[in-house]
């Protein structure tokens, strides 16, 4: 049973949290997308670097219906898929909460220290290690033993973590990939179609057939020529 | 509450885990244990939840805001503290500041 002072304490919560939002979002945004800003949020020196995914309200306000049709995930169904394919050893930000105010819809999880692999491609960076095969591997790995695909694997949507920065090392970036935004996944249920491995949305780095063979959507990189792939095949 | 906010299953695991230890900090309204790797801490409360609100309602200056303290239920501590804390000479800091947990 609730009494009053429960109630008031639940107000007071609620309050502390809007507060508490609304100073992250004053914080330095680090990227957006169609679906969500997400800024910085600051953290000790020696901990886990965080950040806030904050969804757009507009998102918000669309109805179970109309999100069907665009199929987007709801902000609760992206964190249970981050949740589980993290559990799972899967490369991705560590979920570490939920926050829901009046004003915001937020997921909060590991920042990760790096870059795009937009930036690295618009600012002339190059990635050596790892290779694409790996990031390949990693998403034939995500499709095949995690049951999801990612339908929006854009260069903005994977990230190299490094300590490097593209001023110094533009050509011999070195780092681990990280795969985000699972905003728009789906999971696969039963036998994969030929359908399943073709939802897409975007400019997916790569394509899946389900006789499992990958089709590269990026050419190579040529020395001097940027927009197609940060990497070294 | 358990709608407005919801920690990951790795995290309450982290916190969970970390009470088996010795605690950072322990008075006699309960025990706090620090998690270096988020900033974060769990309280195991030796008061009911509600007497553990009053006391925090009645710290005079360093007092922790409302969304620092979260409650949960179902595991082995009763509190999560959310808040970036930081541990020196037995006592927790935000920002510098320092603020009275438990
Ligand atoms: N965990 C993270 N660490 C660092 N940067 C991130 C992280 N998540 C998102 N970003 C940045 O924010 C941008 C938008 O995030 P994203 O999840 O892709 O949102 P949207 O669903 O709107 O596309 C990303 O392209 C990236 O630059
Ligand atoms: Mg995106």
């Amino acid at each position: 049973m609730k009494t009053d002072k429960d109630i008031e304490r639940l107000n007071n919560l609620k309050d502390s949290l809007e507060e508490e939002l609304d100073e992250i979002a004053r914080q330095n945004l680090i990227g957006e997308g169609q679906a969500a800003k997400v800024f910085n949020i600051k953290t000790a020196n020696e901990s886990l670097p965080l950040c806030a995914k904050m969804i757009r309200p507009e998102l918000e306000k669309m109805s179970p219906i109309e999100r069907k049709r665009r199929q987007y995930l709801s902000p609760d169904e992206e964190f249970n898929l981050q949740e589980k394919l993290f559990e799972a050893g899967f490369p991705t930000p560590e979920p570490i909460a939920r926050k829901v105010s009046d004003k915001y819809n937020a997921i909060i999880m590991e920042r990760i220290i790096g870059y795009t692999l937009a930036e690295i491609d618009n600012r002339g960076g190059l990635i050596v290690e790892p290779s694409w095969s790996e990031l390949d591997g990693i998403i034939d790995n995500l499709n095949r033993n995690h049951r999801v695909v990612h339908r929006d694997l854009h260069l903005g949507n994977i990230m190299l973590q490094t300590r490097q920065t593209i001023e110094n090392d533009r050509n011999s970036l070195k780092g681990k990939i990280y795969i985000i935004d699972f905003g728009t996944s789906k999971r696969i249920f039963g036998q994969a179609t030929e359908e399943d491995y073709n939802l897409t949305i975007g400019n997916n780095v790569i394509r899946y057939t389900s006789d499992g063979s990958s089709v590269r959507m990026l050419k190579p990189r040529m020395p001097g020529i940027r927009g197609e792939t940060p990497f070294l095949f | 509450m358990q709608s407005l906010i919801r920690y990951s299953t790795n995290i309450l695991r982290a916190l969970s885990e970390s009470v088996s230890k010795a605690p950072t900090i322990s008075t006699n309204r309960g025990d706090l244990y620090f998690l270096s790797r988020y900033s974060m801490g769990a309280i195991r409360l030796k008061i009911p939840l509600s007497e553990y609100f009053d006391f925090l309602e009645s710290i005079p200056e360093n007092r922790p805001k409302p969304s620092w303290t979260v409650p949960v239920s179902n595991l082995n501590f009763e509190i999560v503290v959310d808040a970036n804390i930081e541990v020196r000479d037995g006592k927790t800091f935000v920002d510098g500041r320092e603020v009275v947990f438990v």
